[in-house]
């Protein structure tokens, strides 16, 4: 297996390298310049203009800034932000610990909450709560990310104030909170966010944990496993469930990049210090090492999803190591 | 047991929440949170350039002399005293500032004479780049004098001298900057760490999340009325409306649509305040074509046209539909910030008779009756570029669609990313351009937006008028207060005539604030320029204002 992964990270070599190849020309492509001054303000100095494409290289072709964009992340120098005047690094570093937070935790929301559901439902099939159920997980699975976020949070914040409606803490307290207090105070502010991303792919997983453990239930061993007389709580949870679980952790190793897309809107509505919004900023302001800089960071978080998922593959299907 | 543990750890959570470890007293306390529409990308003033980093600065950094209420930019009428506490006029080319001996800097050293003679330096020099340097063109030199005195020398004597020495520098500490090399200023850790001279201190700046300022207390024009200033950062207007209604933030400072206006008055603890804008709106004819910019436009080089479309627009209709009526009528390129605006200059008024008359005697008339006019076998369309991520002008651009569809005119509307219609706008390729301008307090900024001399720069649409151009240049060179008004009257009155845009409207701006602060007075070119003057009563004050307190 260690030999497994160790090839999958150097295949993953390949990928940042196509991805951080494909994106800086794709950026240096498109329309826009990062120092065109604002077209609604009359102070338009093209003087000023040429000296900050000067002072950041981009007065130099293309392909000699390729060049030197490659050396400067093969020693992880991602350079300085056009728009935040200071290194990329720290700009990441102040932002991914709170995506990574909002991703573990609405994953966490999504696949305990949606495979409990599912289990369930499979369990109770053709019952009114499963109909029931199945209706509710629709309807979640369809509604859009940015629309439910904004409910909760006139619903929670606005009307009830029991949460925090934005954030990632409460700035005026924060500071002089103790470690615990802190805690919670990230925690309140977790809540809605993740629940809004959370609790919409958890109607998505539910479907599919549902459909994967009937199929499975209706397999032969399952039925010998009845026949020798156990529980049907143990043919569910310890023959079935894990059996059905191949298709859910495919779904896993999809979801973290879905989460990814997803956080763009819940970061806008609940003003989330994330990734996602960091990205937004970048691309409309084209602030080409932040953007080049997290496709790059993005597509190892994708990587790291998709390792993950094959390792956990190995777990849950002894068939998989064999293969190797 | 389980549940035992579980309830003892959350209520641990909870008092450790509450927790505080300070209590201020008294009715200096206050802490305000504010949702601040955007991030500063930096507190470095010569390298700002959006207005959340000059709403962050002007807290932190002190000018010489601030404008008055009055927006006057012309002499130094009305200009109220900062770093420097006086002033005189030399000669016509000549002013010295006198410096108030009690400024410090916030790490305690005196502000200096040399401190105003880097900040010159820096501003204009090449390396650093900043977008201001190009308004400094006609300060020939600052040098410091003994006594706290600094000398500014002009080029050539003009009604603004004054404004331009104040009101675009931010003073800069020399001791702080002065070893790091000028080339990675911008770049440096120190301008995320600022040291400046002003009524308010950074305390910590957490990366897209928040900005907190806490007041210097010893500052040297008078304690500040409010402890902390809290600027949270919250990009979507949706989620700063629920920060302000749920009463997690204190201050917002455009509600931008009535409709959001409207749920503000419903919320008992909040009440709107109302100010001038200083930006306006407005279609801008393309005068070249936008296929050879050597030649005219097909259209829009016969200024009846123009006219016509101008007068086929219904302002007051936009400003209902769009605005909820928080807007007045443009009366030209005049923001109803600037000391200029008067809305009895003369300007086309709405009039579709007329719009169709002047069109049927161009030979624009219904030939196949489709209800749009057409001239030898085509019919009179044009498109109309506007910026995707601004929903108040996709609105608008709907209504003055239809209302164009009125009198025949088949208006297409582009709505394009914004790097893709500037890049478009910028080099010529347009028919028709959707704009917000927003200004400074001077207006002589409209001479860049409008006339000959900023065609290739931010006179997009190249319209070009001698007389226009000589009017305005008369009233900019003017020395005399009186006669400088009627000049820019007759300017504008001019450019209305000639239409090269359909001037639309200036949006008035209102702010939400919470009931409990007092003393709010906003400037409209920059709103927090008087908010170390505001205050919260003791009696008024909430949990927020003590808790965390300094």
């Amino acid at each position: 297996m260690t030999r497994a992964i160790v090839r999958r990270l150097y295949q993953s070599v390949l990928v940042m390298f196509v991805v951080a190849t494909a994106t800086f020309f794709l950026i240096h492509l498109a329309p826009g310049d990062p120092f065109t001054p604002s077209i609604e303000s009359a102070n338009f100095s093209q003087e000023i203009v040429a000296q900050q494409r000067r002072n950041f290289g981009l007065d130099q072709p293309a392909h000699i800034q390729y060049v030197r964009y490659l050396q400067q992340i093969a020693t992880g120098n991602f350079g300085i932000s056009f728009s935040q005047h200071r290194p990329v690094l720290d700009v990441f570093y102040d932002v991914i610990p709170n995506t990574i937070v909002l991703a573990i935790a609405a994953i966490l929301i999504d696949f305990v909450t949606g495979m409990t559901v599912g289990v369930f439902q499979s369990t109770r099939k053709g019952s009114r709560v499963d109909s029931l159920l199945s209706a509710i997980s629709l309807v979640l699975y369809s509604t859009p990310v940015f629309w439910f976020g904004l409910m909760l949070v006139l619903l929670f914040g606005v009307t009830l104030r029991w949460l925090p409606t934005a954030g990632a803490i409460d700035p005026v307290v924060y500071h002089s909170l103790s470690l615990p207090g802190q805690l919670w105070d990230r925690i309140r502010h977790l809540i809605l966010p993740a629940a809004t991303l959370g609790l919409i792919g958890a109607g998505g997983t539910a479907r599919f944990q549902r459909s994967a453990l009937l199929e499975v239930l209706a397999e032969d061993f399952v039925r010998t496993a009845r026949a020798k007389g156990l529980r049907e709580r143990t043919v569910v949870t310890v023959h079935a469930l894990r059996n059905s679980l191949l298709s859910i952790i495919t779904l896993f190793g999809l979801s973290l990049p879905a989460l990814l897309s997803g956080a763009v809107l819940v970061e806008t509505v609940f003003s989330w210090p994330g990734m996602g919004r960091l990205i937004t900023d970048a691309v409309s302001s084209r602030d080409y090492p932040v953007i080049t800089g997290a496709a790059i960071v993005s597509a190892l978080l994708v990587v790291a999803g998709n390792l993950t998922a094959d390792i956990l593959y190995r777990f849950a299907d002894p068939r998989t190591r064999t293969a190797q | 047991m389980t549940k035992g543990l579980l309830t003892t750890v959350l209520c641990a959570f909870v008092a450790a929440s509450c927790s505080t470890k300070a209590d201020c007293r008294g009715d200096f306390c206050g802490t305000i949170v504010i949702a601040i529409g955007g991030e500063p990308e930096t507190l470095f003033p010569p390298a700002s350039q959006t207005t959340a980093a000059d709403a962050v600065a002007d807290l932190i950094f002190l000018k010489l002399a601030d404008i008055g209420p009055g927006m006057n930019s012309v002499g130094d009428e009305g200009f109220l005293p900062r770093l420097a506490e006086s002033w005189e006029w030399e000669d016509s080319v000549t002013l010295v500032f006198n410096l108030n001996q009690l400024a410090r800097w916030h790490d305690g050293a005196p502000v200096r004479a040399e401190d105003v003679e880097f900040t010159f330096a820096v501003y204009t020099d090449t390396l650093v780049a900043s977008p201001k340097a190009s308004v400094l063109e006609r300060i020939s030199s600052v040098t410091p004098r003994n006594n706290g005195q600094v000398e500014f020398k002009f080029r050539l004597p003009y009604p603004e001298q004054f404004y331009d020495a104040t009101h675009y520098m931010r003073i800069l500490p020399r001791h702080v900057l002065d070893t790091i090399p000028r080339v990675s200023l911008t770049s440096h850790p120190i301008t995320r760490a600022p040291v400046g001279s002003g009524p308010y201190r950074l305390v910590r700046w957490r990366a897209s999340e928040a900005i907190e300022l806490v007041a210097d207390s010893n500052f040297f024009l008078g304690r500040p009325g409010l402890a902390r200033v809290i600027f949270r950062v919250t990009r979507d207007t949706e989620s700063a409306l629920a920060q302000v209604l749920a009463g997690e933030a204190d201050v917002l400072e455009q509600l931008v649509t009535g409709v959001n206006v409207d749920r503000i008055s419903t919320a008992p603890h909040l009440r709107t305040i109302e100010y001038p804008s200083s930006s306006y709106l407005y279609l801008q004819f393309n005068m070249r074509n936008p296929e050879d910019p050597e030649a005219p436009h097909p259209l829009f080089r016969n200024r009846m046209i123009r006219r016509a479309l101008a007068m086929a627009v219904d302002q007051q209709e936009l400003i209902d539909a769009v605005l909820g009526g928080l807007g007045d009528r443009t009366i030209g390129p005049v923001s109803k910030m600037l000391s200029i605006w008067n809305d009895q200059i003369p300007s086309l008024s709405y009039d579709t008779t007329r719009a169709l008359e002047l069109l049927n005697g161009l030979g624009w008339t219904d030939t196949d009756g489709d209800g749009y006019l057409d001239r030898s076998g085509r019919r009179l369309e044009f498109e109309l570029v506007i910026p995707a991520s601004s929903r108040s002008r996709r609105q608008a651009a709907v209504v003055i669609q239809d209302q164009l569809r009125r009198v025949g005119v088949n208006m297409v509307v582009a709505e394009l990313e914004l790097n893709t219609l500037i890049s478009r706008v910028t080099s010529g390729r347009f028919d028709v351009f959707f704009g917000s301008r927003t200004q400074d307090p001077s207006p002589s900024t409209i001479r860049e937006a409008w006339s000959s001399s900023g065609i290739g720069g931010a006179n997009f649409g190249g319209y070009s008028s001698s007389e226009f151009d000589r009017l305005i240049n008369s009233a900019i060179e003017s020395q005399q207060a009186d006669s400088a008004m009627t000049l820019w009257h007759r300017a504008v009155a001019h450019i209305n005539a000639d239409a090269p845009a359909v001037w639309l409207y200036s949006p008035n701006t209102v702010a939400a604030v919470h009931r409990r602060i007092e003393g709010v007075t906003i400037r409209p070119d920059q709103w927090t320029a008087t908010l170390w003057t505001w205050r919260i009563p003791e009696s008024r004050m909430i949990a927020r204002d003590r808790r965390g307190a300094p």
